[in-house]
This record gives structure tokens, C-alpha cells and sequence, in this order.
């Protein structure tokens, strides 16, 4: 594959922004991209895609046993105790809120910038995140000690006048969160709809043309819909954009509106916004180095993509070691004893273990991005990108347990270390991901073929104009253009 | 089947008199003599738990199904109203009965509440010099022994069911023939009572019947130390005395203690000073000014040279004179400054002062205690009593038992078998009596070695007496009919004197019938009323003659102990400030309650130094073997600071084999290790590795040290005196602002607690107090190690100073009740909000368990029912939950309320007898009630004369943490020591 453009060599820019094209490899035009993505979904799946649902139903089997043993026997099976009231269950949510940054960020706030680049993997980032806030809300949910009660926390009218205390952070966290979710999912679908359109009319089964015509909501393809879906699609990326900072700066006011030290700082929700997008990017490398593999997409998400990614990790990489570095110091500078000891505790103390863990790979690891050899070598994006989860999850671990142990009075400190049934929890909601995510690949198109199109130099309105002539393959061209109408 | 149902309720509930409630108990009786199968209280303890439960459910469901629905024959069972209920009875409202009860070696005056019919909940008797209005730990704790489900509910023949009727048959028989031989081989062996009915109808059993019997006192609470008018002293010297902890009348003692130490006015009052010398940290040492750690048996030594110095310095011994002589050549060395300091302090204060030596310490030095105050005119008291019927040592009946001399062995309440010194070989010769007979309340080890096993009633289902130590007497009424087939002591003595079935309370009113003066029935009523006889009768408390000469004698035959080495170590024995000897092992609540020094819960450990444990390579929790005598034992090391190098303390009354599940697993028995002439002060004792092995041991407080944060405020009576308001000055902050506007808190009450650290010893009394009035529930070792300890209230304890030579500070942490309270406003369904009066409420119906206000509490004093930890309770132990106070379900939150059932009951109360106005001193929280040196106090803010106001307006009033700006209803008081300007320079 011809992976590095070389920049000298006009001739392989596109010949309308000067850019180097987004879709490589032979024949990439409309339909051949329509073929390539609609192929998993049509064919019958390899055997990977059977052992991988396989390996993660297991998992998922894993998770509902861990859950099913919590709420039979309370909240007492995982290891939390008297200082440390939250443990593994606030961090995989917190964890798991961040990872399911990285699709709306892409989906939207790129897509507000014009960032065509996008368009490779939106759709797949966007699906990581409803299943990253799936998995993120099921976390709170099963935390509370009376799980049967958890819906006092919606404003919902009752005979007692009860109502949810809205000065709580929780509280907000249900709403942003919430709201996030369903905000997501919605312009998920929005998304999804021409695709589902393509699919209904390539259906070959009845079940599939029900279904596929359904959930396609009658798109036909006119003007009229393309105008009216352009700009549903533009308002809800308006609305996505404020909730990507929003949910993530929310969540970090469940620590920072406490006055525990070590939580109640101001510099959270920049931080936890940069740590969300750092770990979702992260997340969406790891995943789509194993699939365009896996579905043969390598020349729609190309090494650009990779590389423009890694260079984000790069950037809130380093954001969030400002932030570790800047906790330091205004621990130091504030003079607040109990805030110096809280963040010398956290590098020195009994689970400094976990702190330089977090440090080496945040920090450390990505650091490495600022070498193009990295930024697109394929195995070092993908262990980097490892590296980077492991980090993130290390850093609400850092957050949440060492902050919680020992705080203001010693004689209540203690040392928290989780059960099998915190492992299971965790390691249970990479099953759901999985299993939602194999689901996904097969039954739903994972690149967004109607926005990839128009980044081909096909969809260029003056794409193939006699004054502009294609030396090369004029008649080519032309033949995908008409193609590309008919698709 | 179907009447008698109705007509036996587990216990006759309510009664409008005492002869009302003496019936039941004769019934009660007279029930147990009938046919055992069904004897109503006779409750099979099944403990089902919620699976096999809902197993069984599940299968009887499915029968159900298969089965006829005809079949289904519902049980005829008729429950009847109170036809005429009794007068001045409002079901649901708690009644106060006066009682009286020996608990952990003090008799103590009690106020017990009754729900219903069922004591739930025990106070102190204000009226009555020994308690002064509080309790112990001990005693708080009772109300769960009773309540017990363990106690044996039937007399026992070899470990079997058998009745009363099958005992008094065998019995009548057996001690027939034992009467014929003048009593010859009958031993009997008995605790110690305090209670003159007790002591005189054993003296009438032996001299009527068994002339040649011997009998032997075995209690480790026996033995009156000096009773020391603290009140007067301002100079104490403690020679390993426990005396505001496990010694003596400790609730009365740190009252009048802390009395002496309470500064309200900083330019004029004054404190006292305590010197304490002891060899492991106990809640006297932590209270001393001055505390010199030495090892127990050097403190004789120093206590020798003390008495030297004194000499020298003019002190006139008079009678004494050779005593001192004698043991002043004994005198420690190197000692000499502190010495020196400390005598001529006694000395300057002639008249006001006093030495406490503790019972620990061999005869000669309580002597030359009791020498230094009579010569200083302290004023201490020595009472003696009438010596009692006893005539013999257990080691003359383990000597008898070996022989074969031994016919009957009986023995009323005490446990040998378990706390014999292993020398005496007691449990493996107990076999060898023809007939053993054990009154006890469980079946224990002695009862396990008996032929007859006989339930004892508890003290809050019997009548009987007691002698406080300054000659007081009380009358111990019962506030319930036995719940089970049990007899007191007194009884089972009446009925072996005379043959005849005498209710105990005959034989306690007998008693009492010389004393009144002119109408008995008019007196007797009104002693049971108050709690105490006013009138002393013939009670003798003169002192006896104290023999100089022996002592001096003794004294010079002492050997220097040897000093205690690495290779050599000294064991030091301590009654267990939790279980005492172990007869509270079975108790849920002094198991899990944490030690008052180290905080161990549900075990006891090697405590060492940190020097020694560095020099022996040992690190906390290691197994080791220690090895005294021919004994040895296995258990788990704690690093203790404040415990003197190169010895070893172990907490008596662990290692328990029988008598409950409760005590099963806890800890390991140190009698072994002991032996008749060193009971508790063991030289030579060896330590060795047993294995790699570690044995985790469940303490709620890991770290010891404050990190330097001004947590627990102390400072000087000097530094107090030149600035009032040093405490609240260790703390800066910025001015404090929020951005909640603090809850209206103008009108009516407002609640609010002050907490002197200059009174808190930490004695626990208020930990179990609280669990008792609040339902909290014990969760066992394994979690207490998990750190899910439910103590609404807890005493955390630091070291601080020198590691080798720490002092020990200790600050009682419960719910401060913020007024901009962090928990409150994170709490998503408004499940902890704040009341009008200033409380911070907890609706455990609304929780939906968060965590988050337990993270958010800067004071971490919420608790979080992680398990069903009510789930299944035993119907016997049900008893005891007090009605005012919610059962939590798990996955709630919980923590202090401020008593707020009580608060609720006064004003209540208020309101219907007067203005509304709760009246300071009414509303009372448990822990504040049962604070022996009332370090609690509680009250209305509002109410500018309140005690409460009082207390916090004094300028050493702080609030922990405010620089948080929670605003806590909780203050607390600053500790002062008052150390001698010759010692302090040392650090």
C-alpha cells in the first residue's frame, strides 16, 4: 500500500484542496467503497467473528454472574470499607465516560471543522461510544447499595413530593450523562440512515428488507432528503459538540465539587475533558487497527488517519501531564497541608505503584508521537494505544482510591484492594463492549459509506470537467461519477 | 396446646408492682418444674439463614402445591388484650428501673430502661456514689448477655437436657451424704460478689451443713484496691495501676478524676498532676502528665526509691519506718531525677495527694503504697470487710483434686477450667472429683468438665445485693422473669441450706429487714426505688491494721527481679479492658469493640515495643510462640509504642474453647503462661517465630500518628493560662465563606455537643452505649478487617512525641452534625438533610446508597450497611433492639444521630407536661449519658444557661477542621497536662 504521500508529487494531491486524498488503493470509488462496507454484513462470517462473539459472550457471561452475586448479596462482595466508599465501579465508569468521548468528538466537533478526514472513521468511533457509555452507565447503576431504588434519582412526580436534591454532583452526572447517551445514539442513527437505505436496497433476504427498510426510515435519496438530512445532521452535531465537554466536565464534578483532597480541585474539568478525548482516541486506535484488518478497509481508514490521531494523543497526552504536573504545584503553593499530603501520598505513598503506572503511560508513552516513524508504524500505535487505556484507567484509580484513603483524620485510614467480583465487574463490561461491538460489524454498515463518497475526488462537482482534464484515466472517471449517482 | 399458648408469653411483659413481677418469676418457676417440653422459654435456637430459608420456602411452596389445599390445618392460637391494662401504662413508653449489679470489680448503681417489659438499654444510677450516674463498657454490654442466645436454657446432666426436678432429686441425695461426712471433700468454689446475701448464705451453708468444707474465692475482679478520694488529690502517683480502666471502682474514680482537671476559669482554677509508671499503655497511663515506662516489675523498685526520697526529704513514717528502710535498699537506680521530682511534688502536697499501687503488684509494694499514705495523710481508704467463708486457694483444691481428696467439687459462676494457671493442671484434675456441679450462664469450659451443668440467671432476672466499696449498699431487682430455666446464686445456695425452693427475693429482703428503722414495707419500697439503702447498718469499714513489720520483712526477701532482656523477656498480664478475664468473651460487643490502647478487635496479641520487636526481627502480625514457665502460646505481634522495652503484654481472656460461637477463634488463652506466684508478671519469657505465618489481626485504626494536624489540640496548663485561647489558634485559616446559606437556625432548640479531651480517657463506655441504643449491629472479624466496623461513635487514639517514650492521646469522632454539612449537599435523592433544630437527619428509607456523603464527610463517621447485617437475628437476641430506633437494611448509610429518639422523647415530653421547652440535661445521647468522667455534654444552644453553652464557650473550645467551613454542631475542649517544670524539659 502507498501508504506515505510523498508531498513533492502534486500529482497524487487532490486536484481540487490540494490535500492528499483521503481513500487510497485501487479502484476506490463509490462502488467499490459500497461493496467493501456493505461486505461484512452480507457475507457469511469468518470463523474470527464467530470465536470473538464467542470470547465475549463468555465475558459478558462473566460480567452478569458479577453483577447477579452484587445484587443478591450486597454491596459488601467488592472490597470497598469505611474510608474508601468508591472503588473499581466509579473508575470503570469513569473510564468508560471517557472512551466514550472519542466518537462524538470525531462525529461532531470534526465534523463542524471540516475535518473530511473524519468520515473514515466516524461511524465506528461513534458506535465505540454508545457502547463506551453503555457500559459507563451500567457502572453507577450497579454501585448503589439499593439498586432496586436507583430510580429516585430521576425527577419523577411522586405522591410524597420527593424530589432528587439538584445540588449534588450525582445528580447532574445522571443528566449529563443521560443526555450524552441519548444525544449520541441519535446522531448515531441520523448518521446510520442513508447507509441503512443502501443496505434495504441491496437486501436479498425478506428479514433483512423488513428490517433494513424499517430502521431506514423511507430515506429515497431525493434532494429534498438530502437537504433536510444534511441539516438535521449539522444541528445535532451542533448540539453534540457542548455535550462532549460537558458530560466529561460534569463527571469531574463528582470529584471536584467534594472537599476531599485531592478532588476538590478547580483544574478538573479541562483535565478530565483532555484525559476523555486522549483515552477514547486511544481506544478507537486500538480498535480499528484489529478490524480494517479483520473487514479489509485499509484503504478507506488509511495510515493518515492513524497518524492524524496519534497526533491528538500527542496533544491531550501532554495536556493531561500539564494537569498532573499543575496538581503538584498548586498543592505545593496553595499551603494546604492536607492537600500537599494528599498529592505526595498519591506519588509517594502505599499506592504509588498505581500513580507511576498512570505517569509511564499517559505521559511517558505517547511521547513517542513526536516521531513520524511512530505516528505510523501500525505496532507501535497499537501497543502505544494500550498503553494509553491501561494509563487512563490507572489515572481515575489514582483519583478515586488514593484521594479517598487517607484524608483528613489517619484514624480512619485504610487500604482498599478489590475483589474477584470488582475484577469481574470490569473485565464482565469489556464482554458487553465486545459483544455489542461484533454485533455492530456485522449487522451495521462500520464505515459511513454515504460521507466517505464524498470525499472521493468523484464527488467533486468539477471532478472530470473538460478543463481539467484526468490525463490518466478520463473514461475511469467518468465512469464512477455515473457510478456514484447510481450507488 | 391451645390455651396454654396464649397464657405463655415468652416472658410476662409489663407489671404494675414488684410483687406483680415476683409472681411471674414464681411462675416462671414453677413453669420449669412442670414438663420441660413446654416450657415456654425454652426457644430452640435455630439459625437458618437466608438461603436455606429461602430453599426450604421453595420446596414447601411446591408441597403445597401438590398437596390438598383442604390439608392445610391453621394453628389455633389466641392472643388476648389487656382486659384492664395496668395503671399508669403507656405501651410503648420505656420505664426506668432502679437496680444494682458487680461489674468488672466495682458495684455499680444502675437505671435500666425497660420497653414494654424488656430491658433493653442500662444506665447508670445517678444517685449512687459508684457510678455516679455512668457505666463502664462492661456494663453497657451487659444488656446483650442477657439477651444472649448461647445461655444455657436447661440444666445440663453430662452435656444433656435435663430439668431442675432431676437436679434437686440427685442433689438432695448427694449432698445428704456429703452432710453425714460434715462436708468432708466438698469444695466449692465462687466468685467474688460484693453482695452480703450471697456471703452469708454461703457462710450458712457451711456452717449449717458442711462444716468441713472448703471454700474457695476465684474471681480475677477480687480483691478491693484502696478507695482513693480523687477529689482530694492533687498529686497521684500510679504504680501500674489501671485505676480509671480495668482496677477498682474505675467509673466512680474517673469522674472525680477528671472533675479535678476541669479548667474553666483559666486564671484561677487549678488541676492535678498524675505520675503513672507502668509497663504497657492502659487509659491511665494515657492520661498521666507524666508517665514513666517501666517494666511491672521494676515498678516496685521505683515505687521503693520514691519512698527513699520521701525519707530523705523529712517524711516521717513513723511505724513504717523500717518498711521504707527495707525497700529502699531494693530502690530502682537511675531513676533519680524523676524520683526526686516525684517525691518532693507528694510532698509538697501533704494531705493532697495519693500513690495507687496497682493489684497487680506483689503484697509488699501495695504495703509500702499504703505506707507512703498513710505517712503523707492521703486521702485513701483501705476497706475491709468481713473476710467471708473463705477458707482455701485453688491451688490447695487443684492439690486435693490431684489426690483423689476431692468428692464435689461446685462452682458458682467462676471458670477455672479455663483460667487456672497451667501449673495446677485444674481442668485435666477436675476430672478426677467424683461430682462436679457448675452454676454458670454457659455451658464453658468448667461446665464442659461438669457432671451438672445449672443456668444462672443474669442479674437483670434475679434478686440480690450488693456493698459498694465505700460501704454503700444497693438491691439488685430483677427487670425481667428469667427468659430461661435458670436460678440465681443466692437461690441455689437457699435451697442447698435449707431444702426448700426459697425465691430469692425472700432471701435478699430477709437481708434487709434489720436495717430499716421503723416501717420496713415503707423503706423497702424506697431503697428499690432509689437504687440504694441509705442506711449502713452493720457494715465495717474501719481499716484493718496494716502488718509493717512482715512487709519490711518481705521486702528484704524479695529478690531484685531480674531486668527483662532481648533473650529473656518479661510477660506482662493484663485483665483485658474488653473482656476482662473472659467472662464477657461471648459478648458480640466488647468482641468487636476496638481495645482502648491498641484497637484490636476480636483478639488479643503479643504487644511489643517497637525497639523489641526491631531487636527480635519481628514485624506486626507475625505468629510467634511465647514461651513462660513450662507454657507457651501461639499468637499474632502488635506494635504497641508506650509498651516498655524488652517485655511482652498480653490481654488475658481470649483463646476461649467453650461457651458460644461468639468467642470461638478469638484470640489465644495466656493462662497458660502464668503460674500461682507470678499471675500476671511472668519473667522469663521466650519468643520465637512459630512458622512464617502471619496472622492478620482486626484493628480499626491502622495509623497511630497525627501528622503533625491539629486534630487532637493538647497544651499545658501554663501555655492554657498565659493564652485561654491556644487551641483554637493551632489552626489558620482564611476568613471562611460560603457559597450555601447556612439553614435557618434562630428559634426553639438547637442541638449542639461538646466534647472535653481533658475528661476523655477513652474507656469505651460511650462505643457500646451507643450500640446498645442504637442497633448496631456486630459484623465479625472478617469484616472489621474489611474495615466495615459499624461504631457510630469511635475513640481514635494517636501516639505522639518520642516513639520510645509516646504519649497517648485520644478524641472520641462521631457525626458533628454540620450545619453546612458536605454530606448533605451531595447526596442525590436528598437522603440526608437537615433538620430546624440543626440536626443532620439521615432517612434510611429514602438512601439509596451512594456512598458519596460518606466520602464527602471530612470526619469519616458514616457508616454503610455493606451486608444484611440484620438479617437473621436470633428471636432471643431480637430482645434487646431498642423500639425508637430503626433496624438498617443493608445498603443504606448510617451514623450518630444525636440520639435523636431521645431528643424526640423530651420534647415530647416537654410539650405535654410543660412549655415546650426541653430543659437542659433532658435530652441526653447515650454516649453522653454513659461517660463515666462526663467528657460529653449535650444540649440546647439556645439555651444561654445549658451546661453545653457553658462548656463551649470556655476559651479552650475548638472546632476540628473548621477551616472547612462545615460549621459542626461538635466542639471540642483541648486537652491540658500539667507537668512538673523539673521533668518537662525533657520533651
Amino acid at each position: 500500500m502507498a501508504e506515505l504521500v510523498d508531498v513533492n508529487d502534486l500529482e497524487q494531491y487532490d486536484p481540487v484542496d490540494r490535500r492528499p486524498p483521503l481513500v487510497h488503493g485501487e479502484g476506490a470509488d463509490f462502488h467499490s467503497i459500497t461493496e467493501s462496507v456493505a461486505a461484512p454484513m452480507e457475507w457469511t462470517p469468518p470463523k474470527g467473528w464467530y470465536l470473538f462473539l464467542l470470547f465475549s459472550l463468555s465475558l459478558l457471561g462473566v460480567l452478569l454472574v458479577s453483577v447477579g452475586w452484587l445484587v443478591w448479596e450486597g454491596t459488601g462482595v467488592w472490597g470497598l470499607n469505611n474510608p474508601v466508599g468508591w472503588g473499581w465501579a466509579i473508575v470503570n465508569f469513569v473510564f468508560w465516560v471517557g472512551i466514550g468521548h472519542a466518537g462524538t468528538l470525531i462525529s461532531a466537533i470534526l465534523f463542524l471543522l471540516r475535518q473530511k478526514w473524519r468520515t473514515s472513521i466516524n461511524r465506528f468511533a461513534e458506535a465505540m461510544t454508545i457502547f463506551a457509555v453503555m457500559c459507563a452507565l451500567l457502572f453507577p447503576t450497579i454501585h448503589v447499595g439499593r439498586i432496586w431504588l436507583l430510580y429516585w434519582v430521576f425527577p419523577i412526580p411522586n405522591q410524597m413530593d420527593a424530589w432528587p436534591n439538584f445540588r449534588s454532583p450525582l445528580l447532574w452526572d445522571v443528566f449529563a450523562v443521560t443526555i450524552y447517551g441519548s444525544v449520541s445514539i441519535l446522531f448515531w442513527y441520523v448518521g446510520l440512515i442513508p447507509d441503512l437505505a443502501t443496505m434495504r436496497d441491496r437486501a436479498k433476504t425478506r428479514l433483512r428488507q423488513i428490517i433494513y427498510g424499517m430502521l431506514s426510515l423511507g430515506w429515497r435519496g431525493s434532494a429534498r432528503h438530502w437537504l433536510h438530512y444534511e441539516k438535521a445532521y449539522l444541528l445535532l452535531a451542533g448540539l453534540a459538540t457542548p455535550l462532549v465537554l460537558s458530560v466529561h466536565t460534569v463527571v469531574s464534578f463528582d470529584f471536584a465539587v467534594s472537599q476531599l483532597p485531592g478532588w476538590h480541585t478547580t483544574i478538573f474539568p479541562p483535565y478530565f475533558v483532555a484525559g476523555a478525548i486522549f483515552s477514547g482516541f486511544a481506544m478507537v486506535i486500538s480498535l480499528m487497527v484489529v478490524a480494517r484488518v479483520l473487514f479489509k478497509l485499509e484503504h478507506l481508514v488509511t495510515i493518515r488517519h492513524f497518524e492524524n490521531m496519534a497526533k491528538v494523543i500527542l496533544l491531550t497526552g501532554s495536556m493531561v501531564g500539564y494537569a498532573y504536573a499543575m496538581e503538584f504545584f498548586i498543592a505545593w503553593y496553595s499551603g494546604n497541608p492536607y492537600e500537599s499530603f494528599a498529592f505526595a501520598n498519591r506519588a509517594f505513598g502505599d499506592y504509588a505503584w498505581a500513580y507511576w503506572i498512570m505517569v509511564s503511560c499517559n505521559v511517558l508513552s505517547p511521547q513517542i508521537f513526536w516521531f513520524k516513524k511512530a505516528r505510523t508504524s501500525i505496532p507501535i500505535l497499537f501497543i502505544v494505544s494500550i498503553f494509553v487505556n491501561i494509563g487512563m484507567w490507572f489515572e481515575r484509580f489514582v483519583i478515586t482510591v488514593t484521594s479517598l484513603h487517607a484524608d483528613f483524620l489517619p484514624s480512619s485510614w485504610d487500604y482498599y484492594s478489590p475483589t474477584i467480583w470488582d475484577i469481574g465487574a470490569f473485565v464482565g463490561s469489556f464482554g458487553l463492549f465486545f459483544t455489542l461491538f461484533a454485533l455492530f460489524v456485522r449487522y451495521a454498515p462500520m464505515v459511513a459509506m454515504a460521507e466517505v463518497k464524498t470525499v472521493l475526488p468523484e464527488a467533486d462537482p468539477h471532478h472530470g470537467d473538460d478543463h481539467d482534464p484526468d490525463p490518466a484515466e478520463p473514461a475511469a472517471a467518468a465512469k464512477t461519477a455515473e457510478e456514484g449517482a447510481n450507488a | 396446646m391451645t390455651m396454654k399458648k396464649s397464657d405463655s408469653t415468652p416472658m410476662k411483659p409489663l407489671w404494675r408492682s414488684l410483687d406483680e413481677l415476683e409472681q411471674s418469676a414464681r411462675a416462671a418457676v414453677a413453669r420449669d418444674n412442670e414438663f420441660l417440653s413446654e416450657d415456654p422459654t425454652e426457644i430452640e435456637v435455630t439459625r437458618v439463614g437466608r438461603r436455606k430459608f429461602l430453599g426450604v420456602m421453595g420446596a414447601s411452596t411446591a408441597l403445597a402445591g401438590v398437596s390438598l389445599p383442604g390439608c392445610v390445618r391453621k394453628p389455633k392460637e389466641r392472643i388476648l388484650p389487656y382486659a384492664q391494662r395496668p395503671e399508669d401504662l403507656v405501651p410503648g413508653e420505656p420505664r426506668f428501673f432502679a437496680t444494682t449489679a458487680r461489674i468488672g470489680g466495682t458495684v455499680l448503681g444502675l437505671l435500666v430502661e425497660s420497653q414494654d417489659g424488656r430491658p433493653t438499654k442500662i444506665e447508670g444510677n445517678p444517685d449512687h456514689p459508684m457510678s455516679l450516674g455512668a457505666t463502664s463498657a462492661w456494663a453497657q454490654a451487659e444488656v446483650l448477655g442477657l439477651y444472649d442466645p448461647e445461655r444455657t436454657r436447661t440444666p445440663l446432666l453430662n452435656g444433656k437436657k435435663s430439668s431442675w426436678d432431676k437436679f434437686e432429686g440427685f442433689a438432695r441425695e448427694h449432698f445428704a451424704g456429703l452432710e453425714k461426712g460434715m462436708g468432708q471433700g466438698l469444695w466449692i468454689v465462687a466468685r467474688e460478689q460484693d453482695s452480703p446475701t450471697r456471703d452469708a448464705l454461703l457462710q450458712e451453708l457451711v456452717d449449717r451443713r458442711f462444716p468441713k468444707a472448703r471454700v474457695v474465692l476465684h474471681d480475677e475482679t477480687a480483691g478491693q484496691p484502696p478507695l482513693v478520694d480523687f477529689g482530694k488529690a492533687d498529686v497521684l502517683l500510679s504504680v501500674d495501676a489501671d485505676f480509671l480502666g480495668s482496677e477498682g471502682d474505675a467509673v466512680r474514680n474517673a469522674r472525680l478524676f477528671a472533675d479535678r482537671r476541669r479548667v474553666e476559669d483559666a486564671k484561677n482554677d487549678t488541676m492535678n498532676r498524675l505520675y503513672a509508671v507502668e509497663p504497657a499503655f492502659t487509659v491511665t497511663g494515657g492520661q498521666a502528665d507524666h508517665r514513666l515506662c517501666l517494666p511491672a516489675s521494676q515498678a516496685g523498685a521505683l515505687l521503693a526509691a520514691v519512698a527513699g526520697a520521701l525519707q530523705k526529704l523529712g517524711l516521717d513514717f513513723a511505724g513504717a519506718g523500717d518498711l521504707v528502710k527495707a525497700a529502699a535498699a531494693r530502690a530502682i537506680k537511675g531513676q533519680d531525677r524523676w524520683v526526686k521530682a516525684v517525691a518532693k511534688d507528694l510532698l509538697a502536697n501533704k494531705g493532697k495527694c495519693a500513690v495507687v499501687v496497682g493489684k497487680r503488684q506483689p503484697a509488699h509494694v501495695q504495703t509500702l503504697g499504703d505506707a507512703i499514705n498513710t505517712a503523707l495523710g492521703a486521702p485513701v481508704s483501705r476497706p475491709r470487710r468481713a473476710p467471708g467463708p473463705f477458707n482455701a486457694t485453688l491451688a490447695e483444691l487443684a492439690g486435693d483434686l490431684g489426690t483423689r481428696k476431692v468428692d464435689t467439687v461446685l462452682v458458682l459462676g467462676a471458670n477455672p477450667a479455663y483460667d487456672a494457671p497451667l501449673e495446677l493442671k485444674f481442668a485435666h484434675n477436675l476430672q478426677k472429683a467424683k461430682v462436679v456441679i457448675h452454676l454458670g450462664s454457659h455451658a464453658d469450659e468448667t461446665a464442659a468438665l461438669s457432671r451438672w451443668h445449672l443456668p444462672e440467671s443474669h442479674f437483670l432476672e434475679c434478686w440480690g445485693d450488693h456493698l459498694a466499696a465505700d460501704g454503700t449498699r444497693s438491691i439488685q431487682q430483677p427487670l425481667i422473669a428469667p427468659l430461661f430455666a435458670s436460678r440465681s446464686e443466692v437461690e441455689l445456695l437457699g435451697w442447698l441450706s435449707t431444702g426448700k425452693r426459697v425465691r430469692g427475693y425472700e432471701l435478699v429482703r430477709a437481708r434487709f429487714k434489720a436495717l430499716a428503722s421503723a416501717d420496713f414495707e415503707a423503706a423497702w419500697r424506697k431503697w428499690l426505688h432509689d437504687g440504694l439503702v441509705k442506711e449502713r447498718g452493720d457494715v465495717n469499714l474501719a481499716d484493718g491494721a496494716v502488718d509493717f513489720g512482715a512487709q519490711a520483712k518481705a521486702w528484704s526477701a524479695a529478690r531484685a527481679a531480674p531486668v527483662p532482656s532481648k533473650e529473656s523477656l518479661e510477660l506482662n498480664l493484663q485483665p483485658c479492658a474488653k473482656l476482662l478475664d473472659g467472662r464477657y468473651a461471648n459478648n458480640g460487643w466488647l468482641q468487636e469493640l476496638p481495645h482502648p490502647v491498641s484497637k484490636l478487635t476480636w483478639d488479643n496479641a503479643a504487644w511489643l515495643s517497637p525497639a523489641t520487636a526491631a531487636a527480635l526481627g519481628l514485624k506486626e502480625f507475625d505468629r510467634i510462640k511465647l514461651a513462660a514457665g513450662k507454657g507457651a502460646v501461639e499468637l499474632a505481634v502488635a506494635i504497641v509504642p508506650g509498651t516498655a522495652d524488652n517485655t511482652v503484654t498480653v490481654q488475658l481472656g481470649y483463646g476461649r474453647s467453650a461457651g458460644g460461637e461468639v468467642l470461638l477463634g478469638a484470640g489465644a488463652n495466656p493462662a497458660n503462661l502464668r503460674t500461682v506466684t507470678a499471675p500476671y508478671i511472668v519473667p522469663g519469657a521466650k519468643i520465637e517465630r512459630a512458622g512464617k505465618r502471619r496472622t492478620l489481626l482486626a484493628s480499626t485504626q491502622d495509623h497511630w500518628s497525627m501528622e503533625g494536624r491539629p486534630l487532637a489540640r493538647a497544651g499545658t496548663l501554663d501555655q492554657y493560662r498565659k493564652d485561654p485561647e491556644f487551641a483554637d489558634k493551632m489552626q489558620e485559616h482564611p476568613p471562611l465563606e460560603s457559597i450555601w446559606t447556612e439553614p435557618n437556625e434562630k428559634g426553639g432548640h438547637q442541638w449542639g455537643m461538646s466534647i472535653d479531651l481533658n475528661a476523655c480517657n477513652g474507656c469505651n463506655a460511650c462505643v457500646v452505649a451507643c450500640q446498645a441504643e442504637n442497633n448496631i449491629p456486630v459484623v465479625g472479624k472478617k469484616r472489621v478487617l474489611e474495615g466495615r466496623e459499624m461504631h457510630w461513635i469511635r475513640i481514635d487514639r494517636y501516639f505522639e512525641g518520642d516513639a520510645a517514650d509516646p504519649g497517648m492521646v485520644v478524641q472520641p469522632m462521631s457525626c458533628h452534625h454540620c450545619a453546612l454539612a458536605p454530606c448533605e449537599s451531595v447526596c442525590p435523592v436528598a437522603a440526608t438533610v437537615h433538620s430546624p433544630e440543626g440536626l443532620n437527619d439521615m432517612a434510611y428509607n429514602r438512601c439509596i446508597g451512594t456512598r458519596y456523603c460518606a466520602n464527602n464527610c471530612p470526619y469519616k463517621v458514616r457508616r454503610f450497611n455493606f451486608f444484611q447485617f440484620n438479617g437473621d437475628i436470633d428471636p432471643v437476641s431480637k430482645l434487646q433492639k431498642n423500639p425508637d430506633v430503626t433496624v438498617r437494611f443493608r445498603g443504606v448509610m448510617e451514623k450518630c444521630t444525636y440520639c435523636v429518639q431521645r431528643i424526640n422523647g423530651a420534647k415530647i415530653a416537654a410539650k405535654r407536661d410543660g412549655d415546650g421547652q426541653v430543659r437542659d440535661g433532658a435530652a441526653e445521647p447515650a454516649c453522653a449519658q454513659a461517660c463515666p468522667p462526663k467528657a460529653i455534654t449535650f444540649g440546647n444552644l439556645n439555651d444561654k444557661e445549658s451546661q453545653v453553652v457553658r462548656r463551649k464557650s470556655e476559651p479552650r473550645n475548638y472546632t476540628l477542621l473548621s477551616e472547612l467551613n462545615n460549621k459542626p454542631r461538635t466542639t471540642y475542649l483541648a486537652r491540658l497536662r500539667n507537668p512538673n517544670p523539673e521533668l518537662e524539659n525533657r520533651g
